[in-house]
């Protein structure tokens, strides 16, 4: 039907291109934790009912080894209730009105507040929620309010929460009037000498947290990880694994420790929002992420199962990521963090011990 | 020429003016009957048929009516034209009566005065045909060439060129007639003529040595040398402002091309060079979708196999390629880019031909010749591509942590029967298939969807009928009728796309001759496409907005329909050419489109005048607009918006055109376009833009040595996505493009080309630090506003082709190396970011790659 027919075939060749050996090197390893970072959130109902009370867990970790001033992380107090066209930027708009919707406080307690009343110049980590976890309530009329969109298959609605990791405090940033980008950063992490940090020293993460009427059939629960497997063995993860440093000259030539997690085909479940292209139906996707605050894997993440099939992609080490210890000994960690396509994550924390 | 003069005469009422009175005979005697008789023509010189008439196209036979007064001496007194016939004749006739001389009219012997009927018949001249035998390689008349010319009933005239190399052969009835060239040494040219009434058609015949072997002038040692058949017949001036039209061996001999023709168009001037393993089509500034593909008027999808590394028809399948930068003919609609339309060739006649080729990229066949003694010549020709042999390997290798398996292939079958000398019939079947599976196993990218078995399947198959029919001598009728297939399915994870039509497709276009300087196309085209359409996907985001994040963060969105797209159209054009040298074609086309339930009204007028002969220089302009209906999926009630109306465009074109010598000419045009009413998606028919520029080519044309070109774009592409936003620079602006190639024949078989590009980079959009998306656990770049504000560096690159030819005796051999990026250039074509996009890097363009053929031809 005309000839615009190409595009597939291009996204797939130009995707298998991009990620072969035309990609650059010398990259920062994005699962070496050398750095503030946000590795996860869970949403105790990652599908969560109009008017419900939903608690949110953030993991993030400071890997930096010089720390000046230490991490904390905030919330913003805010919900933000069906932004338009479900855009996590267009919620900054609703923030600088003064927000919406109804937040909770943290787990550490802090005051709830319009950002749109502050200004720049202004410390807010004092004002805002702090902690790992934030729990909120999901608004009554979030699928109701929701514009309609044809061709969803379930009506629905969407809020997304923000949080912060920040080495420093944290404080509006002016945007530029005259910028007519939609997407803006209207906070920024600053020292005690109110320099500005930059990436290494912070991180502004968000979720998002569907809504689906309760008779809508519409469910999602966080996968779950069963154990972790080193080599076929099950690891405790109190004591962690411990293994024997690379003494190699090269990285390839280094042990590589098969380790993953084992997610049980339960996790998997229908996804009732999707069929494939035949109209059967279809599963969630399920991978891991891999992350180190020392030695490297050779793959980021691994795909442990696939939407147009049930059950694990094959055996273990199919799946399974490997570990190059690193070449001086010491301590360190390791995060496998399980999503799966509809919000819904999981993680575990295996110490690593080098000798 | 000739005048006949029919029989006169019928007596005139009254007969003789010398009858004075009424006679009574006397009482008692018989009346006495008078003895008359009538004039008789004594000297006649005849009467000319009249150059007016021949001027005005009016080449039938004809007859005037006089009435002539004749005196007693035999003179004519005065003539009067019975009923005017107009063209000429009257005048002429009146003419030649006035010089008439006839022995009087007698009563009872006596010299009277008498007024008589005179007829002349104008029967047309015969035609003439004429030409000039030369050689190819330097024109050099070619003397005691035999010229053979079969008449439609078979019989043969036979004449025989002199020293300056010239024929002539008068006393031809109109008609068609077969020309046979031939000389001692050269190779023998065939060529139908067609020659009306009183016209004298002159040709200039090129001859080439044998195709089999020749002494090339200037190669020692009397080696034998390989030349191939080119052959270059004037031809009409097009109906377009700017067509351009590539020679066989341009098509199969640019470097960088792996011999492929239709990638040989990337190197024109307008055309912009593709982003890598792409193949997309951009020309003058247009979206790579705003240009049409046709296969002899046939309307196909697409072009090129995925990644564009060859095209959907082979070379060997082609009979010429027709490219359209802009303001193209009313024959060809629902475009508002360019036009390229490509003819199969004709199954070859004389004997059963054989073709072999394998390189790197793919292998392919070709059968051709006489189907027994059916009457019928059939070709046959396939295509595999040899991708998933390596490219597994070699992701594999390099640790891309991806398993590929690309496969494309294309088939070609053309049945062909000339019906008799003004009739034939041809059916062709063709078609392309690409089917690409990915499996990725690991699911960092971002994008989790896109991850594990992602799936790609493309293509078309077309039936196809043509049908030319030259009805009388000024009549030409051609239809040319296709069904088919087209399909696209892409999966990845939870999302997936897939359409399915089949397209019905119609042209019958009738050119009729009004008179001699004016012609008339009507045609009739329709398009006419039941279709399904599923989708799985996320929302798409608003024109100019950024996405929501990772298409598998959102909940995808469904649709399934079936529905049939309906577009027929109407079109006119004259080809009038009022004076010498002047050509002006108007034309209009009317699109009605089912979707948008709106016609859409297009006229369009080329003017172009040749201003000097030797060397030809020709003035060029012209003026139209041009319609585009939006895509199904941006019609569609769930992915697309609704109350759509066409794209337009006006496209305004002038330009000079100059032959310094029979080989070299060189062009300049300069183009704008107004566009209107763009398509922008989740806002509607709310953008607008504009694109202006300068087209240069220096053109050094295939002789039996060389062949080689300069071209040179200069252009800017500007859009904007609503009324009051600014004009932004168009994501496909590439603001100079140049192109140098050449080929050359070295001696002993060996061939040798190059081809330099100079183009300015793409453009892009720089990232920056931004958010962390928890639910997928990527980055999300903070990026510049608006998109695509920066631009790439320059590129440039050397390609260079060596081709080695052997011919045994059983047919030719032939190897290649066709090297791409000979210097290994590191083009940017875009930027690598890192994870959280705070370090980016170059990614660069397509390194130095060397491809090897074989080739082998009974």
């Amino acid at each position: 039907m005309k000839p615009r027919r190409a595009l597939p075939s291009l996204i797939v060749l130009a995707g298998a291109w991009m990620s072969s050996s035309c990609a650059p090197s010398g990259f920062a390893n994005p699962q070496d934790v050398q750095t503030v970072r946000i590795l996860a959130s869970q949403a105790d109902q990652p599908y969560a009912a109009p008017g419900a009370t939903v608690k949110l867990e953030v993991l993030a970790y400071d890997g930096r080894a010089s720390k000046p001033e230490p991490m904390t992380i905030s919330w913003l107090p805010l919900v933000c209730e069906n932004p338009t066209n479900d855009a996590y930027y267009a919620c900054f708009q609703q923030i600088a009105g003064g927000g919406q919707g109804d937040a909770g406080a943290g787990a550490d307690g802090g005051a709830g507040g319009g950002a749109g009343l502050l200004q720049p110049g202004v410390n807010l980590t004092p004002l805002l929620p702090g902690g790992p976890s934030f729990q909120f309530k999901m608004p009554d009329d979030v699928v109701t309010s929701h514009p309609p969109v044809p061709g969803a298959p379930v009506p629905y609605g969407i809020t997304i929460l923000f949080n912060i990791a920040c080495a420093g405090h944290l404080e509006i940033v002016p945007v530029d009037p005259g910028s007519n980008n939609p997407v803006k950063v209207p906070l920024g992490c600053f020292d005690q000498d109110e320099n500005q940090l930059g990436a290494d020293d912070w991180v502004l993460g968000f979720t998002r947290v569907y809504a689906y009427a309760p008779d809508s059939g519409v469910t999602n629960t966080n996968p779950v990880i069963d154990h972790v497997d080193v080599e076929g063995q099950t690891v405790d993860l109190a004591q962690g694994y411990t293994t024997t440093r690379c003494t190699a000259d090269r990285r390839d030539s280094c042990p590589h420790v098969h380790i993953g997690p084992v997610v049980p085909a339960s996790s998997q479940e229908v996804n009732p929002e999707a069929k494939d292209i035949d109209g059967n139906p279809l599963h969630e996707e399920i991978w891991a992420d891999f992350y180190a605050t020392f030695g490297q894997f050779t793959d980021d993440a691994r795909l442990l199962y696939q939407a147009s099939s049930t059950g694990p992609l094959g055996s273990p080490h199919d799946t399974d990521d490997q570990f190059l210890p690193p070449n001086d000994p010491g301590e360190g960690l390791i995060w496998i963090i399980v999503r799966d396509n509809r919000g819904g994550a999981a993680w575990v924390t295996v110490p690593v011990h080098v000798q | 020429m000739s005048l006949v003069a029919a029989a006169l005469l019928a007596l005139a009422s009254g007969s003789a003016r010398a009858q004075p009175q009424q006679l009574t005979p006397p009482a008692g005697e018989p009346p006495r009957v008078p003895v008359v008789t009538m004039p008789v023509v004594k000297a006649n010189e005849g009467a000319a048929y009249p150059k007016r008439a021949l001027d005005e196209g009016f080449r039938q036979p004809a007859e005037v009516a006089l009435r002539l007064e004749i005196d007693a001496t035999g003179v004519v007194t005065r003539a009067v034209v019975e009923t005017p016939v107009g063209h000429g004749f009257d005048e002429a006739a009146v003419a030649a009566a006035q010089k008439l001389q006839f022995e009087p009219a007698t009563r009872d012997g006596k010299a009277v005065a008498a007024r008589i009927r005179f007829l002349y018949r104008f029967a047309p001249p015969p035609a003439v045909l004429a030409g000039r035998v030369v050689t190819l390689a330097g024109e050099r008349p070619v003397a005691g060439a035999t010229v053979v010319v079969r008449e439609p009933g078979g019989q043969e005239r036979t004449a025989t060129t002199g020293a300056d190399g010239a024929w002539r052969m008068a006393d031809l009835p109109p008609g068609t007639y077969h020309v046979t060239v031939s000389a001692p040494g050269m190779e023998a040219h065939q060529a139908d003529e067609s020659v009306q009434a009183g016209e004298e058609l002159s040709a200039t015949d090129r001859l080439a040595p044998p195709r089999a072997t020749a002494a090339a002038p200037g190669i020692g040692e009397g080696k034998a040398e390989e030349v191939e058949e080119v052959q270059v017949r004037g031809q009409k001036p097009p109906r377009e402002v700017t067509k351009r039209t590539l020679e066989q061996r341009e098509l199969s001999r640019i470097p960088g091309t792996n011999g492929d023709a239709l990638r040989s168009l990337q190197n024109l001037p307008g055309v912009a060079r593709s982003p890598a393993i792409t193949g997309l089509l951009i020309v003058r500034g247009s979206a790579p979708q705003d240009t049409q593909y046709f296969v002899d008027g046939t309307p196909v999808p697409l072009v090129y196999h995925f990644g564009g590394l060859s095209s959907v028809v082979p070379t060997e399948m082609l009979d010429r390629i027709d490219f359209y930068p802009g303001n193209f003919s009313a024959q060809y609609g629902r475009a508002m880019g360019g036009i390229v339309d490509v003819g199969l060739t004709d199954p070859k006649k004389d004997r059963l031909h054989v073709m072999a080729q394998a390189d790197f990229i793919d292998t392919r066949a070709l059968v051709q010749g006489p189907l027994f003694d059916t009457g019928w010549n059939l070709a046959i020709g396939a295509r595999r591509s040899n991708l998933d042999a390596w490219l597994s390997p070699i992701f594999q290798a390099t640790g891309a942590g991806v398993r590929v398996t690309p496969v494309y292939y294309d088939y070609q079958a053309v049945l062909e029967r000339d019906l008799n000398k003004r009739s034939s019939v041809r059916f062709a079947f063709f078609g392309s298939d690409d089917k690409l599976d990915v499996f990725l196993p690991s699911a960092s990218s971002g994008e989790p969807d896109l991850a594990g078995t992602i799936g790609s399947h493309t293509g078309f198959w077309r039936v196809q009928g043509l049908y030319r029919n030259r009805l009388t001598d000024d009549t030409e009728l051609r239809v040319v009728g296709a069904v088919g297939e087209d399909y696209v399915e892409f999966n990845a994870g939870s999302l997936f796309f897939k359409i399915a039509d089949y397209p019905i497709t119609s042209r019958v276009e009738l050119a009729q001759k009004l008179e001699k300087r004016l012609t008339m196309n009507v045609g009739f085209d329709v398009y006419y496409a039941p279709y399904t359409l599923s989708a799985q996907l996320p929302a798409p985001p608003k024109a100019g907005q950024p996405p929501s994040g990772p298409f598998s963060s959102q909940p995808p969105i469904t649709t399934s329909l079936s529905d049939s797209l309906y577009q027929p159209a109407f079109y006119t054009e004259f080809e009038a050419t009022p004076w010498k040298g002047g050509r002006i074609v108007p034309g209009m086309r009317l699109d009605y489109t089912k979707d948008t339930k709106a016609w859409d009204f297009a006229p369009r007028v080329v003017v172009r005048q040749d201003v000097a002969e030797d060397p030809r220089t020709t003035l060029k302009g012209g003026v139209g607009m041009f319609a585009q209906p939006p895509q199904p999926q941006e019609t569609n009630a769930v992915f697309g918006t609704p109350g759509l109306t066409s794209n337009r465009s006006t496209h305004y074109d002038l330009g000079v055109e100059h032959e310094f010598t029979r080989h070299i000419e060189a062009s300049l045009d300069g183009f704008y376009k107004q566009l209107d009413n763009l398509v922008e998606p989740g806002l509607g028919n709310t953008g607008s833009g504009v694109v202006y520029g300068a087209e240069t080519l220096l053109r050094y044309k295939p002789d039996e040595r060389f062949f080689g070109w300069v071209a040179y774009t200069l252009s800017r592409s500007l859009r904007r996505t609503q009324q009051g936003a600014p004009l932004r620079t168009f994501q496909f602006d590439e603001t100079h493009i140049l192109t140098v190639l050449g080929s050359y024949r070295i001696g002993k078989g060996w061939e040798f080309g190059m081809r330099y590009r100079l183009t300015s980079g793409y453009m892009y959009t720089p990232n920056g630090y931004g958010f962390y998306d928890e639910n997928i656990g990527t980055y999300l770049p903070l990026s510049s506003y608006p998109p695509n504000d920066s631009r790439l560096p320059l590129f440039h690159a050397l390609d260079v082709r060596v081709d080695k030819t052997w011919k045994p005796y059983w047919g030719k051999l032939s190897i290649y190396l066709d090297v791409l990026n000979v210097y290994n250039q590191g083009n940017v074509l875009g930027y690598s970011y890192d994870y959280n996009f705070t370090h980016s890097a170059q990614a660069n363009d397509l390194p130095i790659i060397p491809s090897i053929g074989v080739r082998a031809e009974y």
